[in-house]
């Protein structure tokens, strides 16, 4: 079965999917169906980003049907993101993942990621990033 | 109007999904009328894009200033969604967020697609829809009138985002007027002017040859967010990283997002690049790591004279002012030389909008030419930069050329002028003992004013911060203004004064806006002329390309423009028309895809591919490594002689005598495109312009090596002073994009963001209110010295390790108060210009912008730019954004 393989080395958090996502499927402001989120390192503070997927993501199915990548892969300006088969070498889930989707493989995050998703980071445009300050 | 609270709101959103929104729900247009074929753009399910059916065309996009190749899918008469064009050399396919917000602008609810006629005062607010038949009469007749009675300069034509391609200047010099301004100088020119002096006219912009490098040394870019031409970065930078294991190296004041990707991030003081630079030079040279055969090929100055220059920036010092450890500065000295000739350094605003950026950029691109890197596999290369005329380097290339009959430009203000001798007395003084290669270049004081002859030297950047100050202090009487797709009043510094000049009737009589929406500036003008967006219009493409190989592009209708919105060139066309006087002669044609195929008829292939394309490249030709050393064709040699001191060949060029290269080894050679065909790194032209403007000889500006020397108000900065710099974010671009409902709902606020440490100095804590009282520079700007502050910022303090702890940084894109619902972040109070909308519906506009205040949202920011100092660099103008002194004081 198809897999959401993000390569966390590669990601640089424009936001591309965030947008190509919501133009493509008309995502109403209020709600996100795939988003990057920006989380400052610990004790280093220098940002990390980690783009995620929502239960309602279905993987680009309108855009499958005609050969064509998710809109989210298509817009990636660094190739982070890829629909594969099988789950690359040294990729896995998130092992604590928050409100995110199954069927996401990562690699090159850090646990601390995990950690911050499980801890109440989520997709939803009510919890900002802690760079994009939204009180 | 259905009104939800924004809890209920995002329950309903995240619970349900896009279906709750379907069926008109939340629906509601500010304008009645048929609403248009797409119900709301929440109506997800049943207006999904059907790819079996959607049309791919290619465009150029227009989010920002960097021009991507993309495609767009057209359904129903409409575009759905924008990809990458896989087509074009520079993306290599890619695309960012902001392309999307091409769309947004489209088909955004608040957009303008009416002229527009102001009916109450000025500022006020208050329009009626008009015919273009009454816009084009009634202005084209003030137009006629100014031409006829004999002051065309009068009209000033003022755009902060024009890539026509050269279609606005055709139609100021039809006018007779030179004041065609720009905004060269808050964006690029500090930049700009370093690599023009060093390389030539024609390399006004880099290309890192980033597909092979190994070692990239970045002091203060930030492509990954911002930076023109940045998407044509990302891709290779990421690629060269992660699949090859290259180096990027950033010194930064804040943790960008490319300070963050990058494999070593160095927190510096502002304004300490050119140190960091120079301490690099020390180093490669006290290491014996330059390419000395390179250097005494082509550099103009002599290795000697650079070590001597560079001795006592060792660093140790470097670490002094920068804040960089002496052993990493020489490390990465040590590894950047070592990686050469695949090592390339990198530099845009961070280093540059500084009052010591000019030198800053110096220092650090005379760090490729020492390691030998300049057009070299992997190093510092310059492609060639655009494909119009016969430039430097595109030699064999078809010429992209608008189409004849051109108008002749207007002829130099030269003493005894008419224009001339209007201008006040030190003026006159001042340009009349210029020398003749300025006077003859020499177009009043907004084109090329006097005080800042290196923003024109090169070409005309012009120093638009200066245009109100410059108005209002007489330097320019002014019968009418156009402001094209500008945003001064809003984006400029101190942007109260742009706002002052615009209100005033007796400075401004006519002030016509022309734009895509509703703006700050927009809102001061007396007619509003609705522009066609990026998917709705013509234009012509080229730029320098990072994949080292000339391209063309070009940008075509996708959908008819919305509403009567028409696109800038049939604007003028038709006013041209109105002004007759010969003018409308330039302008003979009807359709503009015809007059396209003609701009485009030398290009390879036909038109109908070159549609079907997008793009246009010769696959074959040789990447643009070492330009300088191509040979120069026997054509260009008509009658050639060789200076036998210099080396440099000159030959007959129609009457003219010209230098056309620079004979190496008994073969002649291209060079570079400078007075001496060589490299400047020594340039006269500094201490010559300080001397005709009054600029002490010994200030930072006016020395003729690279060097460093401190901002002049940064020197011994207070405990409870900092510097407060600005910045973009990745999904924004400049003002222009806080309407662009899906970006403003990820970013549409600016905190000030301070290092904890500062917090803690301060007694400050997340979230506390602080007010920033902004100082103006020390000496030789605008206004410089005077104690009163400039003004003063209040917003919210967010805490962010990383950044440098002398500073405070705040992005500048927010706070509007003119525009549509989602720029405001308010949909209760009605936006201005209703009577310009068109039939678009979107519930998302009217309802659903949840971060409203009045529906307990944080709100769409403050604006900052009026507190913000006019701040032109000495002699080049670049503004120094980065260089504010602040105060900083709890709420």
């Amino acid at each position: 079965m198809s897999k959401m393989f993000v390569d966390v080395r590669r990601c640089i958090g424009c936001h591309a999917c965030s947008v190509a996502c919501k133009t493509e499927h008309s995502v109403p402001l209020g709600t996100f169906r795939t988003r990057v989120r920006w989380l400052p390192e610990p004790g280093d503070g220098r940002m990390t980003f980690l783009p995620v997927f929502a239960e309602t993501c279905d993987l680009g199915a309108n855009r499958a049907e005609h050969g064509l990548e998710p809109a989210c892969v298509m817009s990636c300006p660094t190739k982070a993101l890829a629909i594969v088969d099988d789950a690359p070498p040294e990729s896995r889930p998130l092992e604590r993942k928050g409100d995110t989707r199954d069927g996401v493989v990562y690699r090159g995050h850090a646990r601390w990621q995990e950690d911050a998703m499980n801890a109440g980071v989520s997709l939803s445009p009510e919890d900002p990033d802690p760079i994009y300050e939204q009180w | 109007m259905v009104s939800l609270d924004r809890r209920e709101l995002l329950t309903l959103a995240g619970g349900l999904g896009a279906a709750a929104f379907s069926g008109g729900l939340l629906s509601g247009c500010q304008s009645s009328g048929e609403g248009g074929d797409l119900p709301s753009l929440g109506d997800a399910m049943a207006t999904r894009i059907d790819y079996g059916r959607a049309k791919a065309v290619p465009t150029i996009c227009f989010g920002c200033t960097t021009h991507c190749g993309v495609i767009g899918w057209v359904q129903d008469g409409r575009v759905r969604q924008i990809e990458g064009n896989p087509k074009d050399p520079n993306t290599q396919g890619a695309i960012c967020g902001k392309a999307q917000g091409v769309i947004q602008a489209t088909y955004d609810p608040q957009r303008i697609v009416y002229p527009l006629k102001r009916v109450g005062k000025r500022g006020e607010g208050k329009w009626r829809r008009a015919t273009w038949e009454e816009a084009m009469t009634e202005i084209g007749g003030k137009l006629k009138a100014l031409r006829d009675e004999g002051r065309p300069e009068e009209l000033i034509f003022h755009y902060g985002r024009d890539k026509t391609k050269g279609f606005t200047s055709r139609w100021t010099d039809a006018f007779g007027t030179p004041n065609r301004l720009n905004r060269r100088s808050i964006c690029s020119s500090n930049r700009r002017v370093p690599l023009m002096s060093m390389y030539g006219r024609e390399f006004e912009w880099e290309s890192q040859d980033l597909e092979r490098t190994n070692y990239v040394v970045n002091f203060g870019g930030n492509p990954m967010e911002a930076y023109q031409g940045g998407l044509f970065m990302i891709r290779r930078l990421m690629d060269a990283r992660v699949d090859r294991g290259a180096k990027l190296v950033t010194f930064e004041v804040r943790p960008s997002a490319t300070a963050s990707i990058s494999d070593e991030f160095h927190t510096v003081h502002p304004a300490s690049d050119g140190a960091i630079a120079m301490a690099m030079a020390h180093v490669i040279l006290r290491e014996g790591l330059q390419d000395t055969a390179f250097w005494n090929t082509w550099a103009n100055v002599d290795l000697d004279t650079i070590r001597e220059q560079v001795k006592d920036y060792t660093p140790e010092w470097a670490e002094g002012v920068s804040g960089v450890p002496a052993d990493d500065i020489a490390r990465i000295a040590v590894e950047f030389a070592k990686a050469a000739p695949a090592c390339c350094t990198m530099s845009n605003r961070g280093s540059a909008k500084h009052y010591n950026g000019v030198q800053a950029d110096r220092a650090i691109r005379m760090l490729d030419v020492l390691v030998g890197n300049v057009g070299k596999p992997g190093g510092f290369c310059l492609s060639t930069l655009r494909m119009w005329k016969n430039r430097y380097g595109q030699w064999g290339l078809p010429v992209i050329d608008q189409p004849g009959p051109k108008p002749s430009k207007p002829k130099p203000w030269r003493p005894g002028t008419r224009e001339f001798e209007i201008l006040p007395a030190e003026v006159q003084e001042r340009v009349a003992a210029f020398p003749e290669m300025w006077q003859k270049k020499y177009f009043g004081e907004l084109a090329t004013p006097s005080e800042y002859p290196l923003s024109w030297h090169w070409y005309n950047m012009r120093v638009g911060q200066l245009v109100y100050p410059y108005i209002r202090e007489g330097r320019q009487k002014v019968g009418a203004y156009i402001s094209y797709t500008l945003g001064a009043a809003f984006g400029y510094p101190e942007a109260n004064v742009a706002r002052e000049v615009l209100m005033d009737e007796e400075l401004v009589p006519l002030h016509v806006a022309i734009d895509i929406s509703y703006s700050e500036q927009a809102a001061l003008a007396d007619w509003i002329l609705p522009d066609a967006t990026a998917l709705e219009r013509w234009d012509a493409h080229s730029t320098n390309n990072y994949g080292l190989r000339p391209y063309t592009g070009i940008r075509q209708p996708l959908v008819e423009p919305m509403g009567e919105a028409r696109p800038v060139q049939i604007i003028l066309r038709d006013l041209a028309r109105t002004i007759g006087g010969g003018m409308e002669d330039h302008f003979d044609f009807e359709d503009l895809e015809d007059y396209y195929r003609e701009w485009y008829a030398e290009v390879p292939g036909d038109w109908e591919t070159l549609k079907r394309e997008g793009i246009w490249t010769d696959p074959e030709r040789p990447l643009d490594h070492e330009l300088y050393l191509r040979e120069v064709p026997a054509d260009e040699l008509v009658n050639h002689s060789v200076d036998p001191e210099t080396k440099i060949v000159t030959a007959d060029k129609g009457a003219k005598r010209v230098a056309v290269g620079i004979e190496l080894d008994g073969k002649i050679v291209r060079g570079f495109d400078t007075p001496t065909r060589r490299i400047t790194v020594q340039e006269p032209l500094y201490p010559l312009a300080a001397a005709h403007v009054g600029l002490p000889l010994d200030d930072i500006n006016a020395l003729e090596l690279p060097t460093w020397g401190p901002v002049p108000e940064h020197v011994d900065l207070a405990e409870d002073r900092f510097v407060l710099t600005t910045f973009k974010w990745n999904v924004h671009t400049q003002g222009r994009s806080a309407g662009w409902k899906y970006s403003s709902e990820i970013v549409h606020t600016n905190p000030v963001f301070m290092n904890p440490k500062t917090a803690v100095l301060l007694g400050l804590e997340e979230g506390d209110e602080v007010t920033l009282t902004v100082f103006r520079p020390a000496q030789h700007t605008y206004r410089a010295g005077e104690d009163e502050p400039v003004g003063t910022f209040t917003q919210k303090v967010r805490l962010l390790e990383r950044v440098h702890p002398k500073v405070v940084a705040v992005s500048h894109h927010m706070g509007h108060w003119e525009q549509g619902n989602v720029a405001r972040a308010d949909m209760e109070t009605p936006s201005k210009g209703e009577a310009g909308f068109g039939t678009e519906c979107d519930a998302d506009v009217t309802d659903r912008v949840w971060w409203s205040k009045k529906r307990g949202g944080s709100g769409g920011g403050r604006h900052l730019n009026d507190a913000l100092p006019i701040n032109p660099t000495p002699l080049v103008g670049g503004q120094s954004w980065f260089d504010n002194v602040v105060a900083i004081e709890k709420v």
